[in-house]
């Protein structure tokens, strides 16, 4: 797989999302960062192909590829290994995805407050500018008590 | 295909590769709506330190659940379409426990061309929902143009 845009901080290889063992099993990557904004995707497996006449990926895993990224993206902003949870997540699916082909995602945190993050980020294939889907996702900071257990490339500057 | 049973609703998820993996099914049909079930597997846990189910995992047991009833209610009104999500909307309300999930479906609005649902999903007590979805679906004649 490879990332279809310039990325100034990549990540060795590319990383699995190993902290969720949900993302980890879908085979979640991590590419590298440029600023703020986290490069991730994973690739096409038939068994999570949702539509049976078109071959497109379910919407649930477009939608934990974004949920994954968007807290990985919060993680990204505001450096502390606090645990995290979604409050809101907002999907809109533009076009199914093409048999095959990988999938990428760019997630951003554009806005974190001392208890909120806000973040926002988009699906593609092949071309960045053919979106397959697009989202934003709301956050709470401190959600419990527990710490995830998140990789130092996640925290470094 | 008719899709106005449980036996047929849940051959027609039966076709989604991802689903099957899931083990989404539809459990009853009610008035307005349906009822499903995903069992708990351990692969869907997203923070193994409280432990909680990941939120993407609740949210492909919830898109599916609605998507079974964009489906269910279209054929109920001798429509031949085809479902399509358009946008989804997810509010999580409090965090999963490592357990099974069931949803309570509702058509909101069922059009020729859009359909319109809510779900709520709940684990050992209905009263304490998880998640909830709103859902927009387009309704397409011709599965092509998906």
């Amino acid at each position: 797989m490879k990332y279809p845009l310039p990325i100034d901080e990549p990540v060795a290889d590319g990383m699995v999302m190993t902290w969720a063992p949900f993302g980890e099993h879908l085979g979640f990557m991590v590419f590298g960062f440029n600023g703020d904004e986290i490069c991730g995707g994973m690739k096409w497996q038939d068994w999570q192909v949702g539509n049976p006449q078109n071959k497109s990926v379910h919407g649930g895993v477009i939608t934990a590829l974004l949920d994954q990224s968007f807290g990985a993206a919060v993680f990204r902003k505001i450096k502390l290994e606090i645990a995290l949870a979604t409050i809101e997540l907002r999907i809109d699916y533009m076009r199914p995805t093409l048999p095959h082909h990988d999938i990428y995602c760019r997630a951003v945190c554009y806005r974190a407050t001392r208890q909120i993050a806000f973040t926002r980020g988009d699906i593609f294939q092949d071309d960045p500018n053919k979106p397959i889907a697009h989202g934003v996702g709301t956050f709470m900071l401190h959600a419990n008590n527990t710490q995830p257990p998140l990789r130092e490339y996640m925290l470094e500057q | 295909m008719a899709m106005d049973t449980v036996e047929t609703l849940n051959l027609f998820l039966q076709d989604m590769p991802f689903v099957r993996y899931m083990g989404v099914k539809v459990l009853e049909i009610a008035e307005h709506g349906l009822i499903c079930h995903m069992p708990f597997k351990k692969e869907f846990t997203g923070n193994p330190n409280l432990p909680a189910i990941h939120g993407g995992a609740i949210a492909s047991f919830l898109e599916t659940s609605a998507i079974a009833t964009a489906n269910w209610s279209a054929s109920k009104l001798g429509q031949s379409d085809v479902a399509l999500p358009v946008s989804v909307s997810f509010d999580y309300l409090r965090s999963a426990a490592t357990e099974d999930l069931f949803a309570q479906t509702h058509v909101v609005k069922q059009g020729s061309r859009l359909a319109q649902i809510t779900c709520t999903a709940y684990q050992s007590n209905p009263s304490k929902p998880v998640t909830s979805l709103h859902a927009s679906f387009l309704m397409s004649r011709n599965a092509a143009d998906s």
